[in-house]
């Protein structure tokens, strides 16, 4: 839809990531949208121990890849599993989903 | 409704009716019997009062009129009889008598009344004087009299009824009074007249008693009435009961023959037997269905017409004729009650079968009769032909079986009989055999065994006895297979055992095993041989190969040219020996099973380009083509990949070889499925004669003797790769013509290699001719120049020529002769890389690199091994950062050094379950030139730790399996692992004491955001470079 692409253009997040990395990012980036897809069956079922391990390992190398929010997403969605709050961790799931479809990667 | 209502039978409906209308019927009798009797009753009562009424009138009129006649009587006067002043009229009313006694005159009526009223009083019967026109007026009539009276004016003669008097019934009688002469005494002066009715006279009997009585009669009736009536309805009840029960018994009885008939009827209808009934006389009267299809009737009515005599042959298999037989039998089972014999029958379509028949006398009303139950026993009759025949088959071969059979009884381990075999092999009679047990024919040492076996074999869990020792009666012992069977006659379980003797073949397996302990001590001999002709052929090769190529560069510039053309054949000849000695120990390994296979799905199409790439540089600046023809699509191919190459490259070398101008083309050919059919080795080189095809596949033959002397070779390429591809499932041949080139096929068997077993590497592969790799890298000996390289080796040629092959890299050498002078030498300068041969007297490489990694102060300094059989101790030498193996060449030198020096700096395991902070991690260290091994928790950590030799430990906390702090207690307790430092490097939450804890046992706790990014490396640095102390780089 034409009307669309202008929002669309605007609402693209732009990270600049060092080129050594450049290997490793889309793995990661993929890594991250797979356990976006499986958070609502995990949080459906109550796997807050599994969510709790999504969420660390994000928390531990989102910044370290350049996407400081995947980080700060990973830390308030492993504080939510600790209080089993539902409704924070759909909330860091949206977040983290939007993030992953608006980022664009360049590297160097 | 009542179920009872609906099960009732029509019979009991009916039995049902009449037992209500007997009872009603026996009440309506009684009810009306009682009334009848109680109707009587007081008919009797009325006639008994009347009767007693008439006998007190018929009483008190004879006494009035005795009084009348008399004229009165006198009476005295006395207070209750004064003179009576209706009498005053009458002359002489009062007399006084002589003695001076008043005398009062007391006429009839005047006795009658007084009389009554003293019997009324009692509640007598009373009678009574009346008058309409009485004189005195106590005579006055009541009602009922009254109307007595005027029933008498009009003429009748005497009433009699009931009527109540004083307001109780009296039973009444009363005449007319006709006026009488002596009436006229009283009455005259009325007007009366002699026959003139003057008033009537009555008489009453009080009803009261009798109607008690008939009371008393009526109740005691009444309750012989009731018992009279309960006792007929108990009758009837008990009558109706005995009635329904023998009507139930009788429906019971009915339904029961009902069903037993059906149950006849259809045994008989449904009879698999014939089932016929006849008479002497008459034949056939009746046969069931089976009947008739047994004798091919057509019908009950086409069987009925029939005889047995027309049923039946002319003559029965003993020549009696059947009329004749037929009548015997038949008056044999009528004397006798039944008759069972064979019987030859024709059916109605001619044919004869022979059947058995039990004729039996019937007495069916009164007539006599003979049932004939025929079967058919032609299939029995052949069945058991069979048998016999098969018992006799059996009998024979369980006589003349060369193995012994032997049947036990499993409860008493007793043996009941046995072939001849049996009684051979162990040299008892039939007799003395019987009478023994199981343990009696087995050495007193292997009982329990024995036992056990024939135990398991009884229960079915064993099939065959391996190997029993049997004593024979003389005592000698011979050893037996005993496949056992167990089965079960009339109830006795038995298990029948088939002796095999195995003794010579177990003398021979005895014999085998030792040739075979023989033989492998050979093959470790003969290993051992190779492994140290290997070691020893190269070694002295090394310095051939590196002195004349160190030569060769002539660097003095004092050698001439002929002096350079004698040192390149020494070269190529060494070179050439030392391809010999590699292929001869190749093919040893694959002929001697000992190369074995791991198979994996293999992309041909890759494999094809990967290795002509490796050929590429053979065919630099020469007029041949290399060239691959591979379709679009093809499968997988499950085969050892890295074996398959091998032969590839054999064949594509050998092909370079002999090809002077044209191509060499690799092809795959698939099915229409895209399966690999076949690889062929196509080129247009000099070709094979036809009678040299098979010849050039055995071990150092090629097609000319000439031809090695041309183009050089072992002459063992071609049959490494026939052996390779044999070991793989395929089949090698060839096609050639001479001058037209040849074509070697590979010929692909998708079942193949199936088996996948643990791997052992075989060595590089060898081509024939070894074509110069391309390069890989572009190592610079400007990266070498001053460093200190300790070269440790036993052997003087190898350490002179690495040595020299190093100063021309531009390093500065140290070199040491034993393993001991290495380590000091390695002590006391600043080494940079020790190259360690293996084999060494004394201390061998393994202990110089176990000694040198638990050395704090050397522990860090890259070990290359470099040894004649350096590819065979890799997984045996953790530690060692690579692998050289002899004859060394420069260039190989110069790229194991420069890739050594790249990652010389450490050794780091990281540890971290998540796949993306590994890779991170990995990035970094690499980056900083650090080698890394990985593990995704603790326990493979630790397995890591037992395999390689490691200098920093980078470590997660939370981790499944084992996690961090697990692991870190584990390694802090092994003496072994006690001081290799780690890194904590989480992203964990820590309580401040949980972080002082672990810092305390650890080089350092990082945050893992801050890790990956910059701390790690310098982290890292700082450690490994305190940890390598004044050697480090």
């Amino acid at each position: 839809m034409t009307s669309s692409t202008p929002v669309a253009e605007e609402a693209r997040i732009r990270v600049r990531v060092r080129a050594d990395l450049a290997e490793l990012v889309p793995a990661f980036l993929d890594h991250r949208r797979r356990e976006v897809a499986s958070l609502p069956a995990a949080l459906q079922a109550s796997e807050y121990g599994r969510i709790r391990g999504w969420a660390h390992n994000m928390a531990g190398t989102g910044g370290a890849f350049g996407f400081q929010p995947i980080t700060e997403i990973g830390r308030a969605m492993e504080a939510a599993t600790k209080a089993a709050d539902g409704v924070t961790i759909r909330s860091c799931t949206d977040r983290l989903a939007d993030y992953l479809r608006r980022i664009e990667v360049l590297y160097g | 409704m009542h179920p009872t209502t609906t099960l009732a039978s029509p019979g009991q409906r009916q039995l049902t009716r009449f037992v209500w209308l007997a009872a009603c019927l026996w009440c309506l009798a009684i009810v009306g019997s009682f009334f009848w009797y109680w109707s009587n009753e007081r008919e009797q009562v009325a006639t008994m009062a009347e009767m007693q009424v008439r006998v007190a009138f018929e009483k008190d009129a004879l006494l009035r009129r005795w009084a009348a006649k008399h004229g009165g009587v006198y009476v005295p006067v006395t207070p209750e009889t004064q003179p009576s002043p209706f009498l005053a009229n009458v002359p002489q009313r009062d007399i006084t008598t002589a003695n001076g006694t008043t005398l009062t005159l007391r006429n009839s009526s005047t006795i009658v009344r007084e009389v009554g009223e003293m019997a009324g009083e009692k509640g007598l019967a009373f009678t009574h004087a009346t008058s309409l026109n009485p004189i005195n007026p106590a005579n006055l009539p009541d009602l009922w009299e009254t109307a007595v009276l005027k029933r008498f004016e009009q003429g009748e003669k005497e009433v009699i009824g009931i009527s109540n008097v004083n307001g109780t019934p009296h039973m009444r009688l009363m005449r007319p009074r006709i006026t009488e002469q002596g009436c006229l005494k009283c009455h005259a002066n009325q007007g009366y007249k002699v026959g003139d009715i003057r008033g009537g006279m009555s008489a009453s009997v009080p009803m009261a008693p009798f109607l008690t009585a008939e009371r008393q009669e009526v109740a005691q009736r009444c309750l012989r009435y009731a018992f009279l009536g309960l006792l007929g309805l108990a009758g009837i009840w008990a009558g109706a009961r005995s009635l329904f029960r023998n009507d139930r018994e009788r429906a019971k009885t009915e339904q029961e023959l009902r069903a037993s008939e059906a149950n006849f009827r259809a045994l008989y209808t449904n009879s698999r037997d014939a089932i016929m009934v006849l008479t002497p006389a008459k034949g056939f009267t009746a046969g069931n269905p089976a009947a008739i299809r047994l004798l091919a009737c057509r019908d009950e009515h086409d069987f009925t017409t029939r005889t047995p005599a027309t049923l039946s042959p002319e003559f029965q298999p003993d020549g009696v004729p059947s009329s004749e037989k037929a009548q015997r039998m038949m008056a044999l089972a009528l004397e006798n009650g039944s008759h069972f014999f064979e019987w030859m029958h024709k059916r109605a379509d001619g044919t004869e079968f022979l059947a058995t028949v039990l004729l039996t006398r019937l007495e069916i009303g009164g007539k006599v009769m003979l049932q004939a139950t025929t079967r058919d026993i032609t299939e029995q009759k052949r069945v058991m032909e069979a048998l016999r025949e098969s018992e006799n088959r059996f009998r024979t071969i369980f006589d003349n079986a060369r193995d012994g059979i032997l049947v036990a009884d499993v409860a008493t381990r007793k043996f009941v009989f046995g072939n001849p075999a049996i009684h051979q092999m162990l040299g008892y009679t039939p007799e003395e055999l019987k009478g023994l047990g199981v343990t009696e024919i087995h050495p007193q040492n292997d009982l329990p065994r024995v036992i056990e076996a024939f135990d398991k074999q009884a229960r079915h869990e064993l099939a065959v006895a391996r190997a029993l020792p049997v004593r024979r009666k003389d005592g000698s012992v011979l050893y037996a297979d005993i496949s056992s069977t167990p089965l079960t006659l009339t109830g006795k379980a038995y298990l029948v055992g088939v002796f095999r003797d195995i003794t010579d073949r177990k003398r021979a397996e005895e014999q085998l095993a030792q040739a075979k302990d023989a033989a492998e001590r050979a093959n470790r001999a003969k290993s051992a041989f190779l492994a140290n002709m290997s070691h020893e052929l190269r070694t002295p090769l090394n310095a051939i190969i590196g002195f004349s190529s160190i030569l060769r560069k002539n660097k003095p510039g004092n050698l001439r040219q002929n002096d350079l053309m004698y040192l390149e054949r020494v070269e190529d000849n060494g070179k050439h020996l030392l391809e010999l000695i590699n292929s001869v120990l190749d093919l040893s390994k694959i002929e001697a099973g000992k190369a074995e296979l791991e198979a994996a799905p293999v992309d041909l199409a890759t494999l094809v380009r990967e290795t002509l790439a490796q050929l590429e540089g053979a065919v630099r600046n020469r007029d041949v083509r290399l060239l691959a023809d591979v379709p679009e699509h093809v499968a997988p191919l499950v085969t050892d990949g890295p074996k398959l190459k091998q032969v590839i490259i054999n064949l594509v070398a050998n092909a370079l070889k002999f090809t002077e101008h044209g191509s060499v083309t690799v092809r795959v050919v698939t099915d229409d499925a895209g399966q690999p059919r076949r690889l062929d080795v196509v080129d247009t080189g000099i070709g094979i004669p036809q009678e040299k095809l098979e010849v050039i596949f055995d071990a150092f033959q090629q097609a000319e003797n000439s031809t090695a002397r041309q183009y050089g070779g072992t002459g063992l390429g071609l049959t490494i790769s026939r052996s390779l591809c044999k070991l793989l499932g395929y089949r090698l041949d060839v096609a050639s013509s001479v001058g037209h080139g040849s074509t070697f096929s590979i010929r692909f068997n998708a079942r193949a290699v199936s088996v996948v077993r643990h791997v052992v590497t075989l060595p590089a592969p060898a081509p024939v001719s070894p074509p110069p790799a391309a390069p890989q890298s572009s190592p610079r000996p400007s990266d070498l120049r001053d460093k200190l390289v300790l070269v440790i080796d036993d052997d003087v040629d190898s350490r002179l020529v690495l040595s020299r092959h190093l100063e021309d890299l531009g390093c500065r050498v140290a070199a040491a002769s034993t393993g001991r002078d290495g380590l000091n030498l390695a002590r006391s300068q600043h080494t940079d890389i020790i190259t360690l041969d293996y084999r060494m007297p004394r201390m061998n490489g393994w202990a110089v690199l176990r000694e040198l990694k638990h050395d704090p102060q050397v522990r860090n300094i890259p070990v290359i091994i470099v040894s004649a059989v350096a590819d065979q101790e890799r997984d045996t030498l953790p530690g060692a950062v690579d692998f050289l193996t002899k004859p060394v060449t420069r260039d190989g030198l110069l790229q194991v050094l420069s890739r050594t020096l790249r990652c010389s700096k450490g050794c780091v395991l990281v540890v971290d379950d998540d796949e993306d902070a590994r890779r991170l991690l990995l990035a970094h260290l690499s980056e900083e030139g650090f080698d890394t091994r990985t593990a995704v928790n603790g326990r493979e950590a630790l397995q890591v730790l037992e395999s390689a030799w490691v200098d920093l430990i980078i470590l997660d906390l939370l981790m499944p399996v084992m996690d961090g702090e697990t692991f870190l207690e584990t390694i802090r307790r092994d003496p072994r692992f006690a001081q290799v430092p780690v890194v904590i490097v989480t992203n964990k939450d820590l309580l401040h004491v949980d972080e002082r804890r672990l810092k305390a046992i650890t080089s350092g706790v990082l945050r893992k955001t801050d890790a990956l990014d910059k701390e790690l490396g310098r982290t890292v640095r700082e450690i490994l470079h305190a940890e390598s102390g004044p050697s480090g780089t």
